[in-house]
């Protein structure tokens, strides 16, 4: 039987709960996926999901059926997933924010999540927003933490100071800087894959082309050890160190 | 004889410019963990602001743009932005007015909203906007903004160019860089490498004077502007350990294999 079904009809006992208590915890969480793998970054932002307490389902949109199955079934076996949705369309073959606003609006319309999440990266800090402002939710980005199902910590001022924020909304939506969590870790579980239909959408946006910064070195968000330089080096030349180090 | 026709784009861009606090201020976290320390402090247009104008009145420069309004949210202070702004090379100026204590309960959301209403109100082809202020550091605005009007967003744009009815945004991205092309009318978010912004000449800043600025409410605008985040605590983050001198790289290893870090 479908999770989402049964979590409906969950006793809550009458106490003076605030009304959010009510309802079942879920959580969207948008993959970021690359050619048939799960995106590093979406590891930690299922572990800043599973910290909310309630059941994650995991959003995985694509053009390529084998890809997007690759993922899918990758994603299920992370403890904590309870549902992973697919929807395959070349409306979804390029990283655009417009074509999966309109499907995570459509899903929220029929499934009522109480959070939807996605990895702060550069497209999870386009989409996240832009779907806030078809809901008429506050958006909480970038968080650190997770203080209860309403609270989060962020940080502001460049990291100067740290800011703990309630959100009050009958949705929250968010996005997770990945080095602040740990990663979920992958078990025995085989989450049930469902396939979901694509969303009518007016093609407002188009995807010309992408230039990889190419580097033997990983990327700063993926990166395990990370070195820095600053003043201390005193010269241009002197950051040579540093790449030695590196290598 | 040729006849040469000469097309000129009357494009209208609506720029978002933003007071805060200047970003070579040291901040200071407020004892009552309420906030940051801004009485008395430096302010100026956030830095992505000033990007993001300067892309508009490049596009203005190109004929591509035929007037450009800036658009400030705050207290009375908000002026001296929009005066700084129209002394940059923009038209027009609207403050909308947000006292203290309001102000600081004013958010990305409500924002906007009320640049929402003001798009159509204005009739605005291309609204560039700064990808996050300095202070709060949300990198929101312009995303909402898009999802409320349903207009393309090409945020983090190092480069712009309008061809015709639509706009090549090249974005910085995690890994490199992406080029995009998105219909007019659509938003941009401006990010560091887009330009550099010019200075505002002793000339044009006297000039700025004449130049209109209309003050309205968010009230006159129909937009709600109560918060819907409730700032819980604003601390200090964690003090840094002091870091240890090492004379050489394999001493480094042995340091932080000691402390158990591989």
């Amino acid at each position: 039987m479908n999770f989402l079904k049964l979590s409906r009809f969950c006793f809550f006992p009458l106490t003076s709960y605030t009304r959010n208590s009510f309802r079942s915890l879920t959580t969207l969480l948008c993959v970021d996926h690359t050619d048939g793998r799960v995106n590093e970054s979406t590891s930690h932002t299922l572990a800043a999901s599973l910290n909310i307490g309630g059941s994650v389902v995991c959003l995985v949109a694509g053009e390529n059926v084998k890809n997007v199955n690759l993922v899918a079934q990758s994603i299920s076996k992370f403890a904590g997933v309870s549902e992973v949705l697919v929807a395959t369309s070349a409306l979804y073959k390029y990283p655009l924010v417009e074509p999966i606003t309109d499907l995570i609006v459509s899903l929220q319309k029929k499934y009522v999540f109480s959070h939807i999440c996605m990895s702060a990266s550069s497209f999870g800090k386009t989409l996240i927003p832009r779907v806030a402002g078809k809901l008429d939710v506050a958006p909480i980005t970038e968080i650190v933490g997770v203080e209860s199902p309403e609270t989060f910590i962020r940080t502001i001022f460049a990291s100067n100071a740290i800011s703990t924020v309630t959100s009050n909304d009958f949705l929250k939506l968010f996005t997770v800087r990945s080095t602040a969590f740990t990663t979920a870790i992958q078990l025995n579980n085989s989450a049930p894959i469902q396939l979901i239909e694509s969303v009518n959408h007016f093609q407002v946006s188009e995807w010309m082309s992408h230039t990889l910064s190419l580097s033997e070195r990983p990327e700063l968000s993926s990166a395990k050890i990370v070195i820095s330089g600053g003043r201390g080096l005193k010269s241009g030349e002197n950051f040579a160190m540093l790449y030695s180090l590196a290598a | 004889t040729k006849l040469q026709t000469i097309t000129v784009m009357s494009r209208r861009i609506l720029v978002g410019c933003k007071r805060v606090i200047d970003y070579a201020v040291k901040i200071r976290v407020k004892p009552d963990k309420t906030g940051v320390v801004t009485d008395g402090v430096k302010h100026s247009m956030n830095p992505f602001d000033e990007i993001a104008l300067e892309e508009a009145i490049r596009l203005k420069e190109k004929k591509i743009a035929s007037e450009i309004l800036v658009v400030s949210c705050g207290p009375t202070q908000c002026q001296e932005t929009l005066r700084t702004a129209l002394a940059m090379g923009a038209d027009r100026g609207i403050h909308v007015e947000v006292p203290y204590p309001e102000y600081e309960g004013l958010q990305p959301l409500a924002v906007a909203r009320i640049l929402q209403r003001l798009s159509e109100r204005e009739k605005v082809d291309i609204v560039i906007l700064g990808k996050q202020a300095i202070d709060d550091d949300a990198n929101q605005t312009g995303q909402i903004l898009s999802g409320m009007l349903d207009w393309p967003i090409g945020t983090f744009a190092s480069k712009v160019e309008v061809v015709e009815d639509k706009v090549n945004v090249t974005r910085e991205v995690d890994d490199g860089i992406e080029n995009i092309r998105i219909n007019i009318p659509c938003v941009i978010t401006a990010d560091l490498r887009l330009n550099e912004p010019r200075y505002a000449t002793l000339p044009n800043i006297m000039k700025a004077k004449k130049k209109k600025l209309d003050v309205c409410k968010p009230g006159d605008l129909g937009v709600d502007i109560t918060p819907r985040l409730k700032v819980v605590s604003v601390v200090e983050p964690p003090v840094r350990q002091a870091g240890k001198k090492v004379e050489d790289v394999a001493s480094l290893f042995a340091a932080l294999k000691k402390e158990g870090h591989f």
